[in-house]
C-alpha cells in the first residue's frame, strides 16, 4: 500500500494519465490528425519543377528534392492512409536525385501497403529501375503487375489522395485529361519495355502473348507491337511471318529504322545478302537523321502520374 | 562596501548582466540592421501615428492615410493606447533618437520589464531567488524575443505577466501598490480591440483556481475585504475606471455593428454582423498545430523561423521533478494550460463549437496559437520551475540519499545528450548546456556550491549556452528585410496632400485584393471599380461639382460610376436617402462640363488647418458649388460652414461632400463626438495616475521597509 501510494503521488504518474487520456480520446486524436493534415498541406513543397518529366536529372535542385523527400517521409509517418502515395513520391524524388537503390526501396514499400497494390505507378517505376539495372526478369515481373492495374481505379485513387491532390492544386495545368493521357502513354511504355525485356531474355514465345495483349489494348501506335512481333519471329527463324509483321510496323511508321534493319536481317537470313545491304543502308540514313528508333524509347523517366 | 552592495543587489546585478547578453544576442534588431517585420511593422506605424499626434495634443480618432481614411479607433485599440509606457518613446524621440530606434529600444525596455515581472511573480510563487532567476532567464531567451520584432503578442503578454504578478502579490499581501498595478494592467488589457484572449484566460484561471484552491478562497476574500474596508474610495474609483476601460472597445464594436467599418480579410464570408468576427473557414492555427509544426516539422520549414522555443534547460528541470511528489501548483498549471488548449481546439472536443455558437466573442478569435506566447510559454516555465522546487524539496527531505539523486541527475543529462544526438542537433550550445547543467546540479546536490555568485554564474551559463548559439544562427540565417532607408517609416502624418499619386498608389493595391481594414463603402467601391480608374479619380483630395445625382443605396450602378470617373463629369453621386432636403444642382448659370479638381492652394481655396480629426478650409467661389472631399465617409463626421452645421453627404459611394455657398466661407470638418475624446483622455489620464500612484506607493513602501 505504501509503495502504491508512493507511485500514485509521483508527478510522472499524473502526467502519464493526462498524456494517455489526451492521446487516446478520439477527439484529441482527430484534432491531432486534422492539425497534421493542415500543416502538411501548408508545408507542401513547391513542385512546379516536376512538371517536366523528360529533363535530365541535373535539372533538378537537390535541396528541393531532399526537402520533398523529408516532407513525404513525414507524411507517410503521420498519415497512415497516405502511406502508399507518400512512399511513391519519396521513391520518385530519390529516382530524380539519382539514387536508384533508395527509389526502389520506397517504391517497394509503397507496393506493400494495401492501398498501394492498386497503383500502377510504383510497379511501372520499379520496372523502369529494374530495366535500367539490367534485371529483366524483375522488370518483366513489375511491368506485368503494372499492366493488369486499371486506369479507372488509379484515377479514383489519384483524385482522392491528399498527396496527389496537393500536387494537383499546386499546378493548375495538371488536369484529369493530363492524367488519362499520361496513364495511356505509360501503359504503352510499359508494354515496350516488357517486350524489350522479353527479347533480351529470349522469351520469344511469351513475347507474342505480350504483343497480342498490347494490340488488344488498343493504345495506339500499333506499329511498335508489330515491330516486336517481327523481332520475335525473326529470332524464331520465321522470316516470312517476321517480314509480314515488320512491313506492318513500317506501314504504321516508315521511319522505324530498327524495323528496316530487321527486314534486312530477315532478307539476309533468306539468302539475299545484296538486298539486305540496301535495307541496312536505308536504315542507317534514317538513323542518322532521326536517331535510333527503339533505343530512345527504352529509357523513359519515372513518373508519379 | 562594494561587496555589501553586490550582496544586497546580487539579483538585479545578474538581471542586468544577462540582459546585456540578450542585447548582444539581438544586436541586429537593436541597431536596426534588421527591421521589424510582419505585424510588428503595422504596429510600429500606428504607434507612431498615435504618439506623434498625442505629442501635438491630438487624440487621432481618424486616420486619413489608410485607404482614403478610416476610423482610427480600431488601430488605437490594437496598440492599446492606455499604456502609459508609450510616453517613453516620446521621451526617446525628444532625446534625438529616430522614431524606429526609439520604438525598438522602448520595446526592449518594455520586454525587460515583463521579464522582471515574471521574476517577481516566480519569487511570489516559489520564494526562491534561483528558481525565479532561472524562470526569468528562460522567458527572456524564449522565442518571445523573436515575436517581439515580428508580431505584437508581447503587447498583451507583458501586461498579462504584470497583471498576474500584482494579482498574486495583492492576494498574498493586500497593498495599495499591488492593487493599483492590478487595475492599471487590467485597463491596458481590457481596452485592446480583442480583450477576449486575456479575459477568457482570466475567467478560466479564476474557475480553476476556485476548484484547486477552494480552501484558500475564504482567506483571500477576507484579505480583499480588509483592504476594501480601509480603501473604499480607492477601490470604488478604480473599479469604476475598470468598467469604463471596456467602453472604448464596446464603442468600436457598436461602430462595427453599424457596418460602417469592415475587415474583409478577417471577416471573410462570416454571416455575423460584427466586423471583427471570423467565419470558421478563416480560423488560423490552433495551439496544437503550432506546437506540432514547430517540433515535428521544423526541418521542413525555411531557415530563420523560430516560433516556439524555450531554452532546453527548462526540459532538464522538468525531467528532474518527474519522480518527485506531485504538487497542487503543478497540476493546476497543467490543467490551466490543457484546458485553454482544449477550449480552442476547433477540430477537437465540441467545446469550441459550442462556445463559437453561443458566446459572441468567440467569433472574434482567429489566431488561437497566439495563446502560446500570451500565456502558455510563461505557464510552461512556471511549471518547470515548480518541478525544480519539487526536486529541491525531495532533496532536502532525503539529504542522506545524495548519491541516488546524483545518479538520477546523471541519467537525465545522459538522456538529454542522447536526444540531441539522435535528432542530429548541430548546435554546440545544446551539448554545452548539458555539460554545464550537469555540473551545476551535481555541485548543488553535493552542496559544494557555497557561493551565490558561483551559483549564478553556473546557472546563467547553463541556461544561456543553448539560446546564445541558437540566436546567433537565427540571425545569420536572416537577410536584412528592408534595404530602403529606415526613414521610409518616418512618414510625416500631419501634412495634407492635395495631389499625391505615388502615395495613393502605394496604399491602394494595383490589383484587386482583399483589404484588411477599411470603411464598408470604400471596400465596395474598391471591389467594383477598376483600380486604375479609381486611382486616377483619387488623385485629388478635393473636387468641386455643380450637379448631384441621387442613387439607390442597394442598387448601385458601378459601371456608370466608373464611366463618370473616366469622363470626369461635373457630377457627383449621392444616396437618395440622404437626410434633409436634397438639392441636386448649383446656381452657376454656366457650369463647367468637367468636375473641377483642386490641385493646389490658391486665393479661392486654402487649407487653414489639418490634422487627424479636423480640416479647416477657406473657400471663395463665385457661385454655390458642391465640394467633394475624397476622404472616406463615416457617420461620426460633422461639418460646419461659417460656423453653422451643414449636412455631410456620402458622395461617390465612399466619400464626403457638402454644399458650399457662394462667396467667402470657412468650412470645418471634424471627426468624432465629444464623449469619445473625453472617455479616451480620461482613461489615458487615469492610466498615468494609476502608474504614478503605483510608483509612489512602491517607493513609500520601500522607504517604510527600510526604516523598519
Amino acid at each position: 500500500m505504501k509503495y502504491i501510494k508512493f507511485i500514485l503521488t509521483r508527478a510522472i504518474f499524473t502526467y502519464l494519465v493526462f498524456f494517455l487520456a489526451l492521446w487516446y480520446i478520439p477527439w484529441f486524436y482527430m484534432a491531432r490528425a486534422h492539425s497534421i493534415a493542415q500543416i502538411l498541406t501548408r508545408l507542401t513543397p513547391q513542385i512546379d519543377y516536376f512538371e517536366d518529366f523528360v529533363k535530365p536529372h541535373e535539372h533538378f535542385d537537390a535541396d528541393k528534392l531532399n526537402l520533398c523527400i523529408n516532407y513525404h517521409k513525414r507524411t507517410a509517418h503521420f498519415i497512415p492512409l497516405e502511406k502508399s502515395e507518400a512512399y511513391q513520391m519519396t521513391g520518385y524524388c530519390y529516382a530524380l536525385l539519382g539514387d536508384p537503390s533508395n527509389a526502389e526501396k520506397y517504391y517497394q514499400m509503397s507496393t506493400k501497403v494495401q492501398s498501394g497494390q492498386n497503383y500502377f505507378w510504383p510497379c511501372y517505376n520499379l520496372g523502369i529501375l529494374a530495366f535500367r539495372d539490367g534485371d529483366y526478369n524483375k522488370a518483366v515481373d513489375q511491368f506485368q503487375k503494372a499492366l493488369v492495374l486499371e486506369e479507372d481505379v488509379n484515377h479514383w485513387l489519384w483524385r482522392h489522395s491528399k498527396v496527389f491532390n496537393d500536387v494537383r492544386v499546386s499546378d493548375p495545368k495538371i488536369s484529369d485529361d493530363h492524367f488519362i493521357e499520361n496513364f495511356k502513354e505509360s501503359r504503352k511504355q510499359a508494354y515496350i519495355l516488357l517486350m524489350e525485356s522479353k527479347v533480351r531474355l529470349k522469351s520469344y514465345a511469351q513475347l507474342f502473348k505480350v504483343v497480342s495483349l498490347g494490340l488488344k489494348d488498343n493504345l495506339g501506335e500499333d506499329d511498335i507491337f508489330y515491330y516486336y512481333g517481327g523481332v520475335g519471329d525473326y529470332y524464331l527463324g520465321n522470316y516470312k511471318e517476321a517480314l509480314m509483321f515488320l512491313h506492318l510496323a513500317l506501314r504504321g511508321n516508315p521511319n522505324n529504322s530498327d524495323a528496316i534493319i530487321f527486314i534486312g536481317k530477315c532478307v539476309e537470313g533468306m539468302g539475299r545478302q545484296d538486298l539486305a545491304q540496301e535495307f541496312y543502308d536505308q536504315a542507317e540514313i534514317i538513323k542518322q537523321r532521326d536517331g535510333p528508333f527503339i533505343e530512345k524509347r527504352l529509357n523513359p523517366p519515372v513518373r508519379f502520374f | 562596501m562594494w561587496r555589501k552592495i553586490y550582496d544586497i543587489y546580487i539579483v538585479p546585478f545578474w538581471i542586468i548582466v544577462t540582459f546585456g547578453f540578450w542585447v548582444f544576442a539581438l544586436k541586429g534588431f537593436l541597431t536596426l540592421q534588421f527591421l521589424p517585420t510582419g505585424d510588428a511593422t503595422s504596429y510600429l506605424e500606428h504607434t507612431k501615428y498615435f504618439i506623434e499626434n498625442m505629442a501635438r495634443g491630438k487624440l487621432p480618432l481618424w486616420d486619413p492615410f489608410w485607404y482614403q481614411g478610416v476610423p482610427n479607433d480600431f488601430f488605437l485599440r490594437r496598440i492599446g493606447i492606455f499604456n502609459p509606457f508609450y510616453s517613453i518613446i516620446i521621451l526617446l524621440e525628444s532625446l534625438g533618437l529616430p522614431y524606429v530606434l526609439a520604438w525598438v529600444w522602448f520595446w526592449m525596455g518594455y520586454y525587460l520589464s515583463g521579464m522582471i515581472a515574471f521574476y517577481l511573480l516566480s519569487m511570489r510563487l516559489f520564494n526562491n531567488r534561483f528558481i525565479a532567476y532561472a524562470g526569468y532567464l528562460l522567458l527572456l531567451f524564449s522565442a518571445s524575443t523573436v515575436r517581439l520584432f515580428n508580431s505584437f503578442e508581447m503587447l498583451i503578454t507583458i501586461p498579462i505577466i504584470w497583471f498576474f504578478y500584482f494579482l498574486v502579490a495583492f492576494s498574498q499581501t493586500p497593498r495599495k501598490q499591488f492593487f493599483l498595478g492590478m487595475v492599471l494592467f487590467f485597463i491596458i488589457l481590457a481596452s485592446t480591440y480583442i480583450p477576449f484572449y486575456f479575459l477568457t484566460f482570466f475567467v478560466l484561471f479564476l474557475f480553476l483556481f476556485s476548484l484547486f484552491y477552494a480552501r484558500e478562497i475564504p482567506i483571500i476574500i477576507s484579505r480583499y475585504a480588509g483592504f476594501f474596508r480601509v480603501n473604499k474610495v480607492l477601490v470604488i474609483i478604480s473599479l469604476g475606471v475598470v468598467f469604463l476601460s471596456f467602453l472604448p472597445g464596446a464603442v468600436l464594436m457598436c461602430h462595427s455593428f453599424k457596418q460602417e467599418i469592415v475587415l474583409p480579410l478577417r471577416h471573410g464570408d462570416s454571416s455575423s454582423q460584427i466586423a471583427f468576427s471570423v467565419p470558421p473557414s478563416t480560423l488560423q492555427w490552433s495551439v496544437v498545430e503550432e506546437l506540432l509544426d514547430s517540433f515535428c516539422f521544423w526541418d521542413l520549414k525555411p531557415k530563420g523561423s523560430l516560433n516556439v522555443y524555450v531554452p532546453f534547460f527548462a526540459c532538464v528541470i522538468f525531467g528532474l521533478g518527474l519522480f518527485c511528489r506531485i504538487s497542487r501548483l503543478s497540476i493546476f498549471l497543467l490543467v490551466c494550460a490543457l484546458s485553454l488548449i482544449c477550449i480552442f481546439l476547433p477540430s477537437g472536443p465540441p467545446i469550441y463549437d459550442f462556445l463559437y455558437n453561443h458566446v459572441f466573442f468567440f467569433k472574434t478569435f482567429r489566431n488561437f496559437h497566439f495563446f502560446i506566447w500570451f500565456v502558455l510559454v510563461p505557464i510552461y516555465i512556471l511549471f518547470a520551475s515548480e518541478h525544480w522546487r519539487m526536486f529541491e524539496s525531495s532533496l532536502l527531505k532525503n539529504s542522506e540519499k545524495n548519491k541516488y539523486f546524483l545518479l538520477y541527475v546523471l541519467i537525465i543529462h545522459v538522456l538529454v545528450f542522447i536526444y540531441f544526438w539522435s535528432i542530429g542537433d548541430d548546435k554546440w550550445g545544446s551539448y554545452l548546456m548539458v555539460i554545464l547543467s550537469f555540473v551545476f546540479w551535481s555541485l548543488l546536490i553535493q552542496r559544494r556550491l557555497h557561493s551565490d555568485t558561483w551559483k549564478f554564474v553556473l546557472l546563467t551559463a547553463a541556461i544561456l549556452a543553448q539560446p546564445m548559439d541558437i540566436y546567433s544562427s537565427f540571425f545569420h540565417s536572416l537577410t536584412p528585410p528592408y534595404h530602403g532607408p529606415v526613414g521610409s517609416y518616418d512618414m510625416a502624418f500631419n501634412k495634407l496632400r492635395f495631389e499625391d499619386p505615388i502615395f495613393l498608389n502605394d496604399k491602394i493595391p494595383s490589383e484587386k485584393a482583399t483589404l484588411y481594414y477599411t470603411t464598408a463603402s470604400f471596400n465596395a467601391l474598391f471591389q467594383n471599380i477598376d483600380n486604375k480608374i479609381l486611382n486616377r479619380y483619387l488623385r485629388n483630395k478635393f473636387i468641386f461639382v455643380d450637379h448631384l445625382q441621387p442613387v439607390t443605396r442597394h442598387n448601385i450602378d458601378f459601371n456608370s460610376l466608373g464611366k463618370h470617373f473616366i469622363r470626369e463629369d461635373n457630377l457627383a453621386f449621392i444616396f437618395g436617402d440622404a437626410s434633409g432636403a436634397l438639392k441636386t444642382n448649383s446656381i452657376d448659370p454656366s457650369p463647367d462640363v468637367k468636375m473641377q479638381r483642386i490641385s493646389n492652394e490658391g486665393s479661392s481655396f486654402r487649407v487653414l488647418s489639418f490634422d487627424a480629426n479636423d480640416l479647416k478650409l477657406a473657400v471663395n467661389i463665385p457661385y454655390e458649388k458642391f465640394l467633394v472631399y475624397n476622404d472616406s465617409y463615416d457617420s461620426y463626421w460633422r461639418a460646419t460652414v461659417n460656423g453653422r452645421a451643414t449636412p455631410i453627404y456620402q458622395t461617390n459611394i465612399a466619400f464626403k461632400g457638402i454644399w458650399v455657398p457662394q462667396g467667402k466661407s470657412i468650412i470645418e470638418f471634424h471627426y468624432g463626438f465629444w464623449w469619445q475624446y473625453v472617455l479616451n483622455i480620461f482613461l489615458l489620464a487615469a492610466s498615468f495616475i494609476l502608474f504614478f500612484g503605483l510608483v509612489w506607493f512602491c517607493i513609500k513602501s520601500q522607504v517604510l521597509e527600510g526604516k523598519s
